[in-house]
């Protein structure tokens, strides 16, 4: 998603306005219930909230001049990976070995190898299709990127092969510099 | 809802200190980590040998195959050096050749690296606007790019090697498409700041200054 520098893709930004901050906080609030103080802190009325709008429909939303979410075509909102540092649990875990995590910081998306081996971890319960997912490593801490799922998690160890999730954010892409440089 | 981590992030590649390693230099980030996240660099530390090893074996492996290919077919040895180089992305002896992109379908190839091979510039881009019947110029700020205006990329090569004599190995294409945005944002930036203090006169003002 985020292969080039971002500086160079943003077409525009504004303020946005009161209509949009209502829509945003209501689905926000919907989609991470746990943060529900945070989010209501953060559309507090002397906070500046502007929509930066990327090409490829990418829409970044940053509150203080720091940027918190983004969406991809009016879809649901991704977490940057630094919110989700600071904020672990709003996203379901998905663990890879050792030797996947340098791949996935180049921009590849998580293969199901990587998942079933022996530093891989799965959920105890099931994820559907098409959730958001926090991308861990094996004995890290903090997760190194953010994913949609391809395939039902319970499903991953039966199919043996292929794309398990699309990495849409990773460590060291054009988001991450963006917000970093700030 | 539990409370916000604090989470610690390199100064050198702003990364998690764990990911140091993967980052862009791991060099710096080494100092800074030894001084104060020693248990980290430890546990670093050991898995990097393995990786390490595993590229030397890596590596050994495909000096082998080079070794075996050189025996089978000579040039074969050269395609996969001159790969190497273009991976490297050093400039010597090389001259890269790319696009930019004016306006909707208007494009300007960049040639980069022409002196290297002893060439007038200043009678190289006559040529070029002969050849190409377009405009081309020397870029300002630099002493080695040429601007020729079109879209000459397919043809450029050949005439390399015509009139300078430069083998089509030394040319590498760059296929990836610049924006020219870059200059005219960087005018922008340059020229408004002068014109930005200059404020515009208020009514009230531009009166008292007629009277």
């Amino acid at each position: 998603m985020f292969r080039k520098d971002l500086s160079e893709e943003i077409s525009g930004q504004n303020l946005a306005k009161t209509s949009v901050k209502k829509k945003m906080k209501q689905q926000l609030l919907n989609q991470y219930p746990s943060l529900e103080t945070f989010i209501q802190d953060l559309f507090q009325k002397k906070n500046s909230i502007v929509v930066i709008k990327c090409s490829n429909k990418i829409q970044l939303f940053a509150f203080n001049n720091t940027v918190l979410f983004f969406s991809i075509r009016d879809g649901p909102f991704f977490p940057t990976l630094k919110l989700l540092h600071s904020y672990p649990d709003i996203l379901p875990p998905i663990q890879v070995d050792e030797g996947a995590i340098r791949h996935i910081i180049g921009g590849a998306d998580v293969m199901i190898p990587g998942l079933i081996s022996k530093g891989g971890k799965l959920p105890e319960e099931n994820i559907p299709k098409g959730s958001m997912i926090a991308i861990m490593a094996e004995d890290k801490k903090h997760a190194l990127g953010i994913g949609v799922l391809e395939v039902e998690t319970s499903q991953i160890p039966v199919v043996k092969k292929g794309v398990a999730a699309q990495t849409i954010h990773h460590l060291t892409d054009g988001l991450w510099n963006y917000i970093s440089e700030k | 809802m539990t409370e916000a981590l604090k989470v610690e992030y390199c100064p050198h590649c702003r990364l998690p200190p764990e990911y140091c390693q993967y980052g862009p230099c791991f060099s710096k980030c080494k100092v800074w980590l030894a001084e104060i996240h020693p248990e980290i660099l430890e546990s670093i530390k050991n898995i990097p040998k393995q990786t390490k090893k595993t590229e030397e074996k890596t590596e050994k492996k495909t000096k082998n195959t080079s070794n075996q290919e050189t025996k089978q077919v000579e040039n074969k040895k050269l395609i996969p050096n001159e790969e190497k180089e273009k991976e490297k992305g050093n400039t010597d002896g090389k001259i890269i050749i790319s696009r930019s992109r004016r306006g909707g379908k208007k494009f300007i190839t960049i040639i980069e690296g022409l002196s290297q091979f002893e060439v007038d510039l200043k009678k190289a881009t006559k040529l070029f606007a002969n050849k190409f019947s377009c405009g081309c110029n020397i870029e300002k700020d630099s002493d080695d790019t040429v601007c020729i205006q079109g879209d000459v990329h397919f043809s450029l090569p050949d005439v390399l090697l015509k009139e300078f004599k430069i083998p089509k190995t030394q040319i590498h294409l760059n296929e990836q498409i610049t924006k020219a945005k870059k200059k005219s944002k960087k005018n922008k930036n340059n020229v408004p700041k002068h014109k930005q203090n200059r404020k515009k006169p208020t009514r009230k003002e531009r009166l008292a200054s007629n009277n």
